[in-house]
């Protein structure tokens, strides 16, 4: 008899659309952790509600020995939160979003238990008729998102109570995006490192979000008590910015793409990947190409596991 | 046709390195055997790091011997692989406090911040420090300074004191984060480089991690060989 199995796997990879916005993106184990068999402790999660895009990626701390369980609970808890607030905001015709492949197999209930698995897209719920609401103003939709921190802050705690453990063995860093595909504007959270960010069309890349003014080797993670201090949140405005993309990372690919040498590596890094995600033919083969990109490239130095969701237009 | 599934995208060639600093008592007590187990335990560090994959492509090492003279012996930090050191002498006293400097020197120059679009920037660096004596110069100055950039996480330290000449009330005075004794023959330097390199080897391994090097949850260290006593 089966009595366990692991139900987050070395690799996934997510695509879908949204009204004119297509995301791909993937997530792929790290060589330390898949030298040592311990798995991907990174999550990713793609959501919607009406015209309400949902992303969300998590990196679970390697030292923390359930790191990975903290990154997947704090993706699921957070979207999950984050869109019962919002009024379903659609401007179009509702019609069924297919996930193709593995991810229309899978079943996923909110809590980790027997059964329990990742899926990088849930599909979208509220289907058919549905109650119509305003889009609230941006402030109040950033309030829902740090309602939805602490939403999950408390679920990370609870579950390390059942567990008989110390929250800080469920440390995950933290980084979701709301964006409205009618409105073209975009909420985001952010605990931790990793990063958010966008592509504008004269090709220059631009930071939205990313942990600034801390030494190198310490990052902030969800699960520690004082983490309002240092979560952050904003808007972007996709016309206004001038955006042609944006992008969510976590650090294990953020450490390879934000530094240098060479100095304009972020822009290049940013057109390449768009450039090859466009240039494939389907969004199913792009996101099967960017989790065997994710998986297999080498750098000196560049261990951990490594999540990316694109979204463009 | 068949689609590629190579994708062609522009990476970082910047490396964020681990700088390890080993901070060597070279004093004239050091003189014969533990002189010599000194350089074949660097030695060991050396060659025990080199074997570890991702040791090998991360950590940078810089040695600062204290004694007659106080010196940088590799200028700075240099890549595992390339670090030789010249046949250490032992002779003089005990500067501490110059070593110190030393080293505060080097972490100012040497180790670098990461800047976001700008250049990746180095891991906290891992200091070693071992003594076997009394330090004769001024070294609470520069120990205050070192203290507060631990304070602040942004330095590991651990003090080593051996030999017969070092007691527990000098090692607590001078320490810099968890110190520990041990004797000052062959073995005891033997397991202690061992010990080193498998400290700098885990904290390799959990540094993609940077928490497992924080104060709140406690740099990832092997348990320590019997030889070394854990001074709390």
């Amino acid at each position: 008899m089966l009595s366990s199995f692991n139900t987050h796997p070395d690799w996934i990879a997510v695509f879908g659309a949204l009204g004119r916005y297509s995301f791909v993106g993937g997530s792929a184990v790290g060589r330390l952790h898949s030298r040592e068999h311990r798995g991907r402790e990174d999550s990713l999660l793609v959501r919607s509600k009406g015209d309400w895009l949902c992303v969300a990626v998590a990196d679970g701390v390697g030292n923390a020995p359930k790191g990975v369980w903290g990154s997947a609970l704090a993706v699921s808890a957070f979207t999950d939160r984050a869109l019962f607030h919002l009024p379903y905001s659609c401007t179009r015709k509702v019609r069924r979003v297919s996930t193709k492949g593995t991810f229309e197999k899978n079943s996923v209930s909110f809590s980790p238990i027997p059964g329990w698995c990742e899926v990088g897209v849930l599909s979208f719920f509220q289907e058919g008729e549905a109650e119509e609401g305003e889009i609230p103003p941006w402030e109040t939709v950033q309030e829902y998102l740090f309602e939805a921190g602490e939403y999950t802050h408390r679920v990370l705690q609870d579950f390390a109570q059942r567990e008989g453990r110390d929250p800080q063995d469920f440390a995950t860093t933290l980084l979701c995006c709301l964006f409205h595909v009618a409105e073209e504007k975009g909420v985001f959270f952010h605990i931790g490192d990793g990063a958010l960010l966008g592509v504008r069309k004269d090709g220059k890349s631009v930071l939205i979000s990313v942990q600034e003014g801390r030494d190198t080797g310490e990052v902030e993670v969800l699960t520690q008590p004082d983490w309002r201090d240092f979560c952050r949140a904003g808007t972007f405005d996709f016309r206004k910015d001038h955006l042609s993309a944006f992008m969510l990372m976590t650090d294990g690919l953020a450490d390879d793409c934000l530094y240098g040498p060479p100095e304009d590596i972020t822009d290049r890094f940013a057109l390449d990947i768009l450039r090859e995600v466009r240039a494939t033919s389907s969004r199913e083969a792009a996101a099967r190409r960017l989790v065997f990109w994710l998986g297999t490239y080498t750098l000196p130095g560049s261990f951990d596991d490594r999540t990316l969701v694109v979204v463009y237009r | 046709m068949e689609e590629r599934i190579e994708m062609d995208v522009a990476l970082s060639q910047g490396l964020r390195r681990l700088p390890v600093y080993l901070l060597l008592d070279t004093s004239g007590s050091m003189a014969g055997a533990p002189i010599q187990a000194l350089q074949e335990g660097v030695a060991l560090f050396k060659r025990e790091v080199e074997n570890d994959t991702f040791a090998r492509e991360t950590v940078w090492v810089s040695v600062i011997t204290f004694g007659k003279e106080v010196e940088n012996l590799t200028r700075g930090l240099v890549p595992i692989d390339q670090l030789t050191l010249p046949p250490l002498e032992a002779g003089g006293y005990t500067p501490l406090g110059q070593a110190l400097r030393l080293l505060i020197e080097s972490l100012d120059r040497d180790v670098k911040k990461a800047v976001p679009g700008g250049e990746k920037g180095d891991w906290k660096p891992l200091v070693f420090i071992l003594t076997d004596g009394k330090p004769t110069d001024d070294w609470r100055t520069p120990r205050e300074e070192l203290l507060k950039r631990r304070e602040r996480k942004v330095l590991n330290v651990i003090t080593v004191g051996c030999g017969p000449d070092i007691d527990e009330a000098t090692l607590r005075e001078i320490a810099i984060g968890p110190s520990f004794k041990m004797d000052s023959d062959a073995a005891s330097f033997s397991a202690f480089f061992r010990w080193v390199s498998q400290t700098v080897r885990t904290v390799s391994k959990t540094l993609s991690r940077p928490q497992g090097q924080g104060e709140g949850s406690p740099m990832s260290i092997p348990m320590p060989p019997d030889v070394l006593q854990y001074i709390p």
